[in-house]
């Protein structure tokens, strides 16, 4: 027996009255139950059935966020090991490295820490432009929360330097290393969250534009 | 009643065994239907196995989303009936790392195979 779209539509109350907002992930949940009452449940009503799997979806949204959320974090690590093992992917580790030796050769130390700080700040601009841009719609699903986590650790580099500012001072090797991989860091940062992005507009596209 | 804690429930044996291998499981299956929904995928296995492993639905969900997060599967959504499915299909690097789990697999039954068994073995 197939279920009308008032039941469906009563599942989906259901899964909003225990917290399920988001619609990536009520999608998956509303099938799964209305597929598992149409074959197997022993239940007459809808309701009675759907009061058995409040666990479950309490227990599906929870482990979907940590999953996710673990999940991205390791691949942006795997990503910035990958820029100095795969040399394939060096063109970015040597670009960096270039360009800071670039600004000391040619820049004053003046424009040190405006140049330090710009190319840190960007990344961040431009990963909160990538989130905000696009049609609200994002907003209700719950992979695109990933794009604002991603660039958690990357930022670190900024937030440190309130710490880190007296050592740096005095010794400009271990401030140009520290600036090299915070750009390295940032960088991977950004090509992870606009894979997501791409990811997240191809596989829900069908959810946007209905 | 299923319990959602644990990862694979079966009539007989220890669901300890099956732990390691539910992420190959799906794997396998991924790679011979070329897309799955979940529930599908309970019902396979169920199917296969003669009704002797049952995967919980709340050991599958968060294995799925974990490949998925991990790049081994990809999703599409699709309208079936009145509502919207998420089918899960391979990757390239999942079709790349289900050979390599499959074989994984594979070695570790003929290892268990001769400790337990050493007079008979899998060719």
């Amino acid at each position: 027996m197939k279920l009308t779209k008032d039941q469906i539509e009563e599942i989906d109350k259901y899964l909003q009255y225990l917290g399920v907002k988001f619609i990536d992930v009520r999608i998956e949940l509303i099938d799964h139950l209305a597929t598992e009452f149409e074959n197997e449940s022993e239940y007459v009503l809808i309701g009675d059935f759907l009061r058995t799997k409040g666990n479950f979806v309490k227990k599906f949204q929870r482990e979907w966020d940590k999953t996710r959320h673990w999940s991205h974090q390791n691949a942006l690590i795997r990503r910035i090991l990958r820029y100095f093992y795969e040399p394939k992917q060096w063109f970015i580790p040597v670009c960096v490295g270039l360009l800071i030796w670039l600004h000391f050769k040619i820049f004053p130390d003046l424009y040190i820490e405006i140049s330090f700080f710009a190319t840190l700040i960007i990344p961040q601009c431009l990963h909160f432009y990538i989130y905000y841009k696009p049609e609200g719609i994002h907003k209700k699903i719950l992979s695109t929360k990933y794009i604002l986590s991603i660039m958690a650790l990357p930022s670190i580099f900024m937030y440190l330097m309130g710490i880190m500012a007296p050592i740096l001072k005095e010794n400009p090797e271990i401030f140009y290393i520290y600036w090299f991989f915070a750009l390295v860091f940032n960088i991977a940062g950004l090509q992870e969250v606009v894979a997501l992005k791409r990811k997240i507009v191809r596989t829900y596209s069908k959810l946007i534009s209905n | 009643m299923v319990n959602e804690n644990s990862i694979v429930q079966e009539k007989m044996g220890n669901s300890k065994l099956y732990k390691g291998s539910l992420n190959t499981i799906i794997l396998k299956l991924l790679d011979e239907e070329g897309k799955m929904y979940g529930y599908e995928i309970t019902q396979k296995v169920k199917e296969l196995s003669k009704g002797e492993l049952n995967i919980t639905e709340g050991a599958l969900y968060p294995a799925l989303h974990k490949l998925e997060a991990e790049g081994l599967l990809d999703v599409e959504v699709a309208r079936v009936d009145n509502r919207l499915r998420k089918y899960y299909k391979l990757t390239e690097k999942g079709e790349k790392e289900t050979v390599s789990r499959l074989a994984e697999l594979e070695d570790f039954i003929r290892s268990m195979q001769q400790l337990v068994n050493p007079k008979w073995s899998i060719q």
